[in-house]
């Protein structure tokens, strides 16, 4: 290196060094610390929250211990510092895994609560929400063990596999909330004697949660959404069967499915919108019949795409009928008619926009092995 | 009888002309009965000097004009394959092949007699270049011998042997191997240049690798030792150029580039798939002794958000009982490979030995009284195992590297490691080895040769390569 240019070369590094480092100092050494792995909030009166914490951490020989700390106060912080009082500090809140909510506080909206998360540089956003009927509290309490760690997370990361829950992070719930013509989704889990069941998806105007729908609806309203991963459906068809077997429907498994949305706007009066759904599908349970016939084939098909479009509908005016808009139409609508936007109340739009489904099945396997 | 120099003269300087630069050839000349001039080229090294002189030119001296003339008398000459060729291309052909050419006034045609030398200890594989497809010849001491295996293998009179020698009292020599039309006349003029300046100095063993470097300062090694004739070989056809050492088996290869010491000398004799392959792996693992310590540390000591909280639990688990920070630790652990390293060097005979007194019996003894975590345990058994891979010279660039990234990760966490790996890279892209750029062919960009730097490219593409340059570079002339 030229002479000249090393003093430079020192300088220009002591001073990058200096901008960047600024947070890299401290030292957290993992055996050290206990973590938050689960951050459960509900309401217990009207000017208190209570909180509980499911930590983490280290003993001497190598052992985890797990533990449950309860707190009442009105900001999440306050939660934690009881937590680092009871543990003697050493608290970190990097790995929140979950951030659940009890269904009372989601009715009354949950957005100020995440300032915080959003706020700090510590706390994680890729913390994933649950909204739990009931107490979290219970619903933590009830394995105190190093299996709560995990099968919490096992419960929700499998469901979302199987789209029978659609898992939403803080800044997934973030950006729904301030995107005008989005509204966010969040799972609902409850306890049961046998353990955590997943009870469907939580509907949300802004960031107050007005609506439910069950594990086979948020499957359906996923699909609308184009996030539907590989699942099973179960179906009961009208005239499929014969009414007086004990035996009745149809399962399929659902392989792939794509939805299109179609847009026909005229100005002042409400939307005209059209989705387009379109499932593959393999039939994985049913009764003995003659399912190599292609005429069976076909009927087979149109009433599972009529079933599925009575149910798409049945659910969109559902979510018309509240006020939330999950799917996103008004996003849609706000990117390609953007004028038309300005103009108008989306909400009231929305509740008065025609809206029609269209549904094709295709079986492309029905159980016979040529 | 007919006396006709012209033969004689033609050939002669048709052998002179395309047997320039190399030394090796030797040229005796006689004096036949009546004055007539005569001539017994061959190759030294190559052909048997003591045989050719027994059974080839004993016998010749022997003979008189007349007999040499008349081919039934030439028939009772003792070498088994005799052979008469009229034609110059021809006789250059025979000499690279080994056979010794006899050359006079009185005939007009050249008489060869095949006298390949067979006793050349070559066959002994090279130390610490193992290899397990590739042919194993390896270097001796003798300059001479040496240079007799390279023109064995390259049978052209395009590979060249330049002489240089000193002029102090030692009388060092040093032998510069290029071919002629590959390699790049200006490169050849440097070396020439920077090794005649050493050997001036009297200098040829000690510091020699030093003084010949672009970059003094630079960790990185500019140039590529080896042993093996094949790898020589190799880079001789790349228009690389070997520098020979008298008393030395080490051959220097110049210029060379970071990715070189990815190449394995198996890599031409097995699939080119697989060799691939394996390219990718020496890469990987290169990459792995030097960032797995640095990441250790700032994972368990900075940065405990990018891992998985299953990951986190399994390292705190493992980490609890140790007494140090883990920066602390990897030093212990470092400072107890190099000892173990540095012991396998010295005694080389109880490698074996060593490594499982070293691995098993401390290694296991550090872990059960808690001075280090198993974790740590298995990323340096990874990095040794990985440490393997690398050719025996780099190695210890490569652990002066891993030591560089683990005081920045332990200073700065991962930070340290981006700025630390950012600062390797600058350098890489500075330095150069005999003025070419380390980093070529990435920087600066040429596909082909990237491809075939990274991938070992199928044959029927290397040789399309190689056949262009030469005849490039011939029609150039």
């Amino acid at each position: 290196m030229d002479n000249r240019m090393k003093p430079k070369f020192v300088q220009l590094l002591i001073i990058l060094l200096t901008l960047i480092m600024t947070g890299c100092w401290d030292q957290k050494i993992i055996e050290k610390n206990a973590f938050v792995v689960t951050l459960g909030l509900e309401s217990v009166s009207e000017h208190e929250l209570l909180f509980t914490v499911v930590t983490c951490q280290f003993d001497n020989r190598g052992g985890l211990r797990v533990k449950l700390i309860t707190s009442r106060g009105n900001l999440i912080r306050e939660g934690i510092r009881f937590g680092n009082l009871l543990l003697g500090g050493g608290m970190e809140h990097g790995k929140i895994e979950h951030v659940l909510f009890s269904q009372e506080l989601a009715e009354q909206g949950i957005h100020p609560l995440l300032e915080t998360f959003v706020r700090s540089r510590l706390l994680p956003l890729q913390s994933s929400l649950v909204v739990v009927e009931g107490s979290p509290n219970e619903l933590l309490s009830k394995r105190d063990n190093l299996q709560s760690i995990f099968y919490l997370e096992q419960t929700v990361n499998r469901n979302d596999d199987q789209s029978y829950l659609f898992k939403t992070t803080i800044g997934d719930f973030e950006i729904g909330y301030f995107a005008p013509g989005i509204d966010p989704l969040l799972p609902i889990i409850k306890k049961t004697e046998e353990g955590i069941v997943v009870a469907g998806a939580a509907l949300f105007k802004n960031d107050h949660m007005i609506g439910k729908l069950n594990p086979q609806q948020t499957v359906l309203l996923l699909a609308m959404m184009n996030r539907l991963h590989p699942t099973e459906l179960f179906f009961k068809p009208q005239g499929i069967g014969k009414e007086e077997d004990l035996k009745k429907g149809v399962a399929v498994s659902i392989s792939k499915a794509s939805s299109k949305l179609g847009l026909k706007i005229r100005s002042h009066y409400p939307p005209e919108l059209k989705i387009s759904l379109h499932f593959i599908g393999r039939l994985q349970e049913y009764r003995w019949d003659h399912m190599d016939d292609k005429k069976k084939q076909n009927e087979m098909e149109q009433k599972l795409a009529k079933e599925i479009k009575e149910s798409c509908l049945k659910l969109i005016r559902y979510t018309q009928q509240i006020g939330s808009d999950p799917i996103g139409f008004g996003d849609q609508v706000r990117a390609k008619y953007n004028s038309y936007w300005k103009l108008i109340n989306w909400l009231q739009m929305y509740r008065d926009a025609k809206i029609s489904v269209e549904v094709k099945f295709d079986l492309v396997h029905y159980g016979l092995n040529r | 009888m007919r006396i006709d120099p012209t033969f004689l003269q033609a050939t002669l300087s048709f052998i002179d002309d395309r047997f320039q630069e190399c030394p090796d050839l030797i040229k005796k000349k006689i004096l036949l009965k009546k004055d007539h001039e005569a001539f017994f080229i061959y190759l030294d090294g190559i052909a048997d000097s003591n045989i050719i002189q027994r059974d080839f030119i004993g016998p010749i001296l022997l003979m008189d004009d007349r007999e040499l003339t008349k081919e039934e008398s030439l028939i009772n000459l003792p070498p088994a394959k005799l052979r008469f060729y009229r034609d110059s291309d021809t006789v250059v052909k025979a000499i690279l092949s080994g056979e010794v050419v006899f050359l006079s006034e009185c005939i007009e045609y050249c008489i060869a007699a095949g006298m390949e030398c067979k006793d050349l200890n070559f066959n002994l594989p090279p130390k610490g270049e193992h290899s397990i497809f590739a042919p194993s010849k390896s270097f001796q001491d003798k300059l001479s011998n040496n240079l007799a295996l390279l023109r064995g293998s390259i049978k052209t009179s395009h590979l060249k042997f330049r002489i240089l020698e000193s002029e102090t009292v030692l009388k060092n020599k040093i032998a510069i191997a290029y071919i002629k039309g590959i390699a790049d006349p200006s490169l050849l003029h440097e070396v020439t240049r920077r090794v005649q300046a050493i050997i001036n100095d009297g200098d040829i063993n000690g510091q020699f690798e030093r003084a010949l470097k672009d970059f003094r300062f630079s960790p990185f090694p500019e140039f590529q030792y080896t042993k093996r004739s094949d790898l020589t070989v190799a880079a001789l056809y790349e228009g690389r150029i070997a520098i020979l050492r008298e008393e030395n088996p080490v051959i220097i290869l110049a210029p060379t580039n970071f990715f070189n010491f990815f190449h394995s000398p198996d890599d031409d004799h097995t699939h080119w798939i697989f060799a691939s392959g394996m390219r990718f792996v020496r890469i990987i693992a290169t990459l792995m002794v030097v960032t797995l310590p640095g990441l250790y540390i700032a994972f368990s000591t900075f940065h405990y958000q990018f891992l998985n909280l299953d990951l986190i639990i399994t390292l705190a688990q493992s980490r609890v009982k140790v007494p140090f920070l883990p920066f602390v630790e990897v030093v212990i652990m470092e400072i107890f490979l190099a000892v173990i390293y540095e012991l396998c060097f010295r005694l080389s005979n109880n490698t074996v030995m060593i490594g499982i007194i070293g691995s098993l019996i401390i290694g296991g003894t550090l872990l059960t009284t808690g001075m280090i975590s198993n974790v740590l345990l298995i990323i340096s058994a990874l990095s040794i195992m990985a440490t393997l891979l690398i050719p025996i010279y780099h190695v210890e660039t490569i652990q002066l590297l891993r030591c560089q990234f683990i005081l920045f990760a332990g200073l700065l966490g991962m930070l340290g490691i981006a700025i630390s790996a950012s600062l390797t890279f600058a350098h890489l892209i500075i330095i150069t080895s005999m003025g070419q750029p380390y980093l070529q062919p990435f920087i600066p960009f040429q596909f082909r040769k990237a491809l075939s730097s990274i991938l070992s490219v199928p044959y029927h593409y290397l040789f399309k390569e190689k056949a262009r340059t030469y005849e490039d570079k011939d029609h150039q002339e």
